[in-house]
């Protein structure tokens, strides 16, 4: 009765589906999510709900805690994105009472707070992954696609990853991309492997720090740039079609040949 | 981190000052006393013997010669307490009555006298004795002689040499104690000030020197210390939260503007030359954006306690930068060169990552195409160093304290990437690591010398920790 209720406040993801056609959904490659946004700045919010409307995907929004997790606890999606400081119930607070009642939707935990040691706090929590404001929405985007993939499919137990043509033995550390060999040095393993895994997903460079380096910070200069366009080198030959897109603005990302 | 302790060399002078202060105090009054003490008790034998001398001259005229050689006599015979010692002899010396067997040499003239001399006792022993007598001239050359000993005299010199000794020995012992103690607690507060202003310095803004309560001088000072201390932390904190504010507050509008910008990309997609205008806002934006998030690395880096410090490999931190920042060097030519040896320092990983990159980052930055950049670091007993050297323009001497400051870069251009803050978060993150940050020309180029302490001294550091922290 009162998730119902509640429910009536949430505007509804029709709203911000309606460019949905007109999107160019080989981009971003994914099937259509449907997620709560829990964000207490309104302009922000509608931001998010329009952009996340134009690639397709269905966004309902709650602008304070108690809202937020009635209506998380209430629906299923695919995905919830949680802004840390909320009105009425801390963002945090959603987050632990979101694990406690045994759900686990995927959660991508937002916050102006951006130190590595909040990011901890928020994966501790049972966050998915932090995302620290202000955010490029290609970011955002990235991000969630990552996790909502993950948990559909947790990381699968093999000894090799295929995409296309592109072949990576994770035991033998060695890849092949058709009948040719491809020698790599162990970061250029790990950021193929990475690749691979998000194939035909955007990976911004910032996921790329923190999952390769660690890094939580941007450590200045295009150092991903110039690693990137050396994996390329050898993962892209001149007569083959290129695997490895830069995506504007974005990121890059890895296809299918 | 604080300069060898001398063994309290100024706790013992300022002992020895008060000691020998108490000395020549107490050996004066003991002195005063003694003479006083003598000067009675002689004045008082002299009058005694004087009394016995004028009151046989009395019975000598009224009953003449042999009335004094009865009364000599008589006063033989009745014991008493004291006893005087008398002598009447003739012109030419024939004893006429008395207890003395001869006249002393010493006495050749009437009147008092006093002085050593030869004693014979019974067994035939002479000792020399402290004697003092008054000689009369009777008439006819006969001499009478009334005196006494005085060994009162040097028992009563030995007793004060023996009292100033003790007193002395006891005052010396007492005073160098008192001394030290004293004197050890006005060193100790200033060493206690040293100590705390180091760490005051080092970024410990909580620290506060102790207060003993007992409201002498050493705890207003402590207490204006400490006010001056109190009014520094408040002021980087007003300062540290209105740089901290600025930036957050700065974040929404600017995540509307970003979000906003990207919307607009998706909505309507346009020509080139708007995609291009766009594009440039976008880098614009990202650049501020950066500077926002250096900004507050700083604010966070500077405000880290000591407590989340764990022991940390810089060797595999360093290795890590190293290898990021490699294919970037290659590119541009630069040769790269690293002696990496292994070495532990207690800090906090993610903040020492940022130091090591931000230094890398800005030595390959500033480095010619095709030029050198060295890395070493060494674990040596005095503690970690870490050297990151480039061929690059370097640095004037004179400018190397103003480029930790913030938003300081020395290429005012601003055509290098950057928000100018690199070198202030290493600075930051330097501090509180208790590490020392020393920037130097290499003839050519910039090295910069990043110093950690020993690992004992750190780790003793932590093992006390201060209640007052945090």
């Amino acid at each position: 009765m009162r998730a119902i209720g509640v429910a009536d406040h949430l505007e509804p993801a029709a709203a911000c589906g309606r460019h949905a056609a007109e999107t160019q959904p080989a981009l971003w490659g994914h099937s259509l999510l449907k997620l709560l946004l829990i964000e207490d700045d309104a302009r922000t919010a509608d931001y998010i709900r329009r952009g996340l409307g134009e690639l397709g995907h269905g966004c309902d929004h709650a602008g304070n805690g108690v809202e937020g997790l009635t209506a998380a606890l209430t629906l299923d999606y695919d995905a919830l994105i949680l802004d840390r400081n909320l009105p009425q119930l801390d963002g945090m607070a959603v987050l632990q009472a979101l694990r406690a009642q045994g759900r686990r939707t995927p959660v991508l935990v937002l916050s102006a707070l951006s130190e590595v040691d909040d990011r901890v706090d928020g994966l501790r929590a049972g966050g998915d992954d932090y995302l620290a404001k202000p955010f490029a929405f290609s970011e955002l985007v990235a991000r969630l696609e990552a996790i909502v993939r993950r948990h559909d499919d947790p990381r699968p137990a093999v000894d090799h990853l295929t995409v296309g043509t592109l072949t990576l033995d994770l035991l033998g550390r060695s890849a092949r991309r058709g009948s040719r060999p491809i020698t790599l040095l162990n970061k250029e393993f790990q950021l193929l492997e990475y690749l691979m895994r998000h194939a035909g997903q955007i990976v911004s460079r910032t996921m790329l720090l923190e999952a390769i380096w660690s890094y939580d910070f941007n450590p200045g200069t295009n150092v991903i740039d110039v690693h990137i366009s050396r994996l390329r080198s050898k993962i892209d030959r001149a007569e083959e079609s290129p695997m490895i897109i830069t995506v504007r603005g974005a990121g890059y990302r890895l296809d299918a040949d | 981190m604080q300069t060898k302790r001398r063994p309290a060399s100024g706790a013992w002078r300022g002992a020895i000052w008060i000691t020998l202060i108490a000395l020549v105090t107490t050996g004066l009054a003991l002195t005063l006393q003694y003479l006083q003490t003598t000067r009675f008790i002689e004045a008082r034998r002299h009058a005694a013997v004087d009394d016995e001398a004028a009151g046989l001259l009395q019975r000598y005229r009224t009953a003449g010669l042999q009335g004094v050689r009865d009364a000599i006599r008589r006063q033989q015979d009745i014991p008493r307490i004291h006893e005087f010692f008398y002598l009447l002899t003739t012109g030419n010396g024939t004893p006429l009555a008395g207890n003395l067997l001869g006249w002393p040499p010493e006495v050749k003239a009437t009147g008092f006298h006093s002085f050593q001399t030869d004693v014979a006792n019974i067994n035939g022993q002479t000792n020399r004795r402290w004697f003092e007598a008054r000689a009369v001239q009777l008439d006819g050359g006969v001499r009478l002689l009334v005196g006494d000993f005085a060994d009162q005299r040097k028992e009563l010199r030995d007793r004060y040499l023996a009292a100033l000794g003790l007193s002395m020995l006891a005052t010396g012992l007492l005073g160098l104690a008192l001394g030290w103690i004293y004197s050890r607690r006005g060193l100790r507060f200033v060493d206690d000030v040293s100590d705390a202003g180091e760490k005051f310095l080092s970024g410990r803004l909580t620290e506060r020197l102790p207060v003993s309560g007992r409201g002498d001088e050493f705890d207003r000072l402590a207490e204006t210390i400490n006010r001056c201390f109190a009014e520094v932390e408040r002021l980087v904190d007003s300062l540290r939260a209105a740089t901290d504010g600025l930036a957050h507050d700065l974040k929404t509008p600017l995540t509307r503007i970003r979000a906003r910008l990207e919307l607009t990309d998706l909505e309507h997609p346009s020509s080139d030359a708007q995609q291009s205008a766009r594009d440039v806002i976008r880098q614009d934006l990202d650049t501020l954006l950066q500077l926002i998030n250096d900004m507050l690395s700083l604010a966070r880096a500077e405000a880290t306690p000591a407590a989340q410090f764990v022991p940390v490999n810089l060797d595999l931190i360093v290795g890590d930068a190293l290898e990021i920042y490699d294919p970037v060097a290659e590119e541009r030519g630069i040769d790269l060169d690293a002696e990496v040896g292994a070495a532990i320092v207690h800090g906090h990983a993610a903040l020492l990552a940022r130091l090591v990159a931000n230094l890398l980052d800005n030595a390959i930055k500033f480095s010619p195409d095709g030029g050198y950049v060295g890395v070493t670091l060494k674990s040596e007993p005095r503690g970690v160093t870490l050297v990151i050297a480039d061929h690059g323009p370097g640095i004037a001497a004179d400018q190397h304290d103003a480029v930790l400051r913030r938003f300081r870069r020395l290429d005012e251009s601003r055509t290098t990437a950057g928000s100018g803050l690199g070198l202030s978060i290493v600075d930051a993150v330097a501090r509180v690591h208790g590490a020392q940050l020393r920037l130097s020309n290499d003839e050519p180029g910039l090295r910069v010398e990043v110093q950690f302490p020993a690992q004992t001294e750190v780790s003793d550091s932590q093992t006390s920790p201060d209640p007052e922290e945090q």
